[in-house]
């Protein structure tokens, strides 16, 4: 018997909604029924919001790197007691690297399939956020959230995090890595 | 006897009035079936008691491992291993660490997955449903139960996570797609989830169902679920006629008529629902969703 395929293509593709709300993922939700609630809308991504579910990233990303970061640090320097200056030095040299790399691909993993399966990390899926590309609603792929994390956030940090707080007085809450990149940071609200 | 969706009186035992109380979740029209989000502190006085039992459990290994620990120490200071003993010291201290960690774990992982409930929550009514349909899985529980490390860890992200979501779930709620439920004792009769209990009854009669292979049904479950019960993913009129035309095709014994079929997956649905949760066809008053 073959298999049946239970999974759903979009059931209607939504009206283009407010703004820059665009397309939903999962089909757009229908008012529900009278007993239960009366609908949701997607709205832009308040700074606050942002702010701590980007905390609640960091926190987790750390929990990963962070025991790596003292594995990485600690062993070699406590090898290179053992052996002699030049080997103990290029020990040294290479375990930092191997962290400094295995902390950005774990950081590139973690946002990038993130984002690409779910439109959202963890952090944000608790406050019911989403990143979506800011023309067509759908969420966006490894490659650019690569550059938006790593290249675009520290644009906005320079200048005071300027590139940060400007998502907080923008109508649509666009940061600078936002505008950069085309995307846009909704919120799921009922309404 | 109507069959048709929405038709069913509402049950006014179970139904209350004000849906405020339910705002963070779906609640289906009609059904008594509800997934109230457990309050915060409820869970938390939960978590209390049950580090309370699982303390209590490693009280007496504790005091087993302080004495062998000191009598190691002993043994390898006169012994004079000098760098042996510390080793040996740091291996034995690192059993004990598993140990305790797997008493720990195995604990919360064990009776939520054997009953969906620990100690500390069957004292507080709560509960841990699964939202992807049927059972709770081991790996549910093994991650919801692991990811605690990453919800106390410094800000508190849990807590932060169990006001701010949407169902009242944490991060290791998350990862897992569960949701943990407070049912008052008033609820422990459980009326059918998908629909009526009295037309399941009645369709249960007329078309002899088969069971589903394990892995189709909970991609079956999984749909049904985020279609009618927690309805993230509500399908089309047309996916659920081709649902409801295989269902019919594979696992009906009897050819129903004139039922639509909407009310045909949900019922299979239903059936299914019961089946992974070993519920007997008959209600039992003293089942708990």
């Amino acid at each position: 018997m073959t298999e049946f395929d239970y999974t759903e293509q979009p059931a209607d593709q939504g009206t283009a909604g407010s703004g820059t709300s665009g397309q939903t993922r999962d089909g757009a939700l229908p008012p529900l029924s009278p007993a239960g609630e009366a609908g949701v809308k997607f709205v832009p991504g308040g700074f606050w919001v942002r702010f701590v579910a980007t905390i609640i990233d960091g926190l987790i990303i750390n929990f990963v790197t962070l025991p790596l970061g003292v594995l990485f640090g600690l062993v070699p320097n406590v090898l290179s007691a053992f052996v002699d200056e030049s080997l103990g030095g290029i020990l040294i040299v290479v375990s930092t690297a191997i962290n400094y790399i295995v902390s950005i691909a774990a950081a590139t993993l973690y946002y990038g399939l993130f984002y690409k399966k779910k439109g959202a990390t963890p952090g944000k899926m608790v406050f019911g956020l989403r990143v979506v590309d800011s023309e067509t609603g759908n969420f966006i792929g490894i490659g650019r959230t690569f550059l938006r994390e790593f290249i675009g956030k520290i644009l906005s940090m320079l200048i005071l995090m300027i590139g940060y707080i400007m998502a907080g007085f923008r109508g649509d809450k666009k940061a600078l890595h936002d505008l950069i990149f085309g995307t846009q940071v909704l919120q799921k609200i009922k309404t | 006897m109507s069959f048709s969706q929405g038709t069913a009186q509402p049950d006014d035992r179970f139904n209350q009035t004000d849906p405020s109380i339910h705002s963070r979740l779906t609640v289906y029209d009609g059904l008594s079936v509800r997934f109230k989000p457990a309050p915060f502190g409820k869970r938390l006085l939960a978590y209390i008691v049950d580090l309370s039992i699982v303390s209590a459990i490693m009280y007496i290994p504790v005091l087993i491992f302080i004495f062998v620990a000191i009598a190691a120490a002993a043994f390898a200071s006169s012994a004079h291993l000098g760098i042996l003993g510390i080793i040996g010291l740091v291996i034995l201290i690192i059993i004990a660490v598993l140990i305790f960690a797997s008493i720990y774990h195995g604990y919360f992982i064990y009776f939520e997955y054997k009953r969906g409930q620990t100690f500390g929550k069957r004292i507080f009514s709560l509960k841990v449903v699964s939202l992807k349909g049927g059972r709770l899985t081991l790996g549910q529980c093994v991650l919801r139960d692991l990811i605690r490390y990453i919800d106390c860890s410094m800000i508190f992200p849990g807590l932060i996570a169990i006001i701010a979501s949407e169902r009242g779930q944490r991060l290791g709620d998350f990862a897992a797609q569960t949701l943990v439920t407070h049912y008052s004792t008033k609820e422990l009769s459980r009326e059918a989830q998908y629909m009526n209990i009295d037309e399941y009854h009645q369709l249960l009669e007329t078309t002899h169902p088969t069971a589903m292979q394990e892995k189709e049904m909970k991609k079956f479950l999984g749909f049904a679920f985020a279609a009618f019960i927690i309805q993230t993913k509500i399908p089309s009129a047309k996916k659920i006629a081709d649902v409801a035309a295989h269902i019919r095709e594979h696992y009906f014994g009897s050819e129903p008529q004139g039922i639509d079929n909407t009310t045909i997956v949900r019922f299979y649905a239903e059936y299914c629902f019961r089946k992974t949760n070993k519920l007997s066809s008959t209600l039992n008053p003293k089942e708990i969703l």
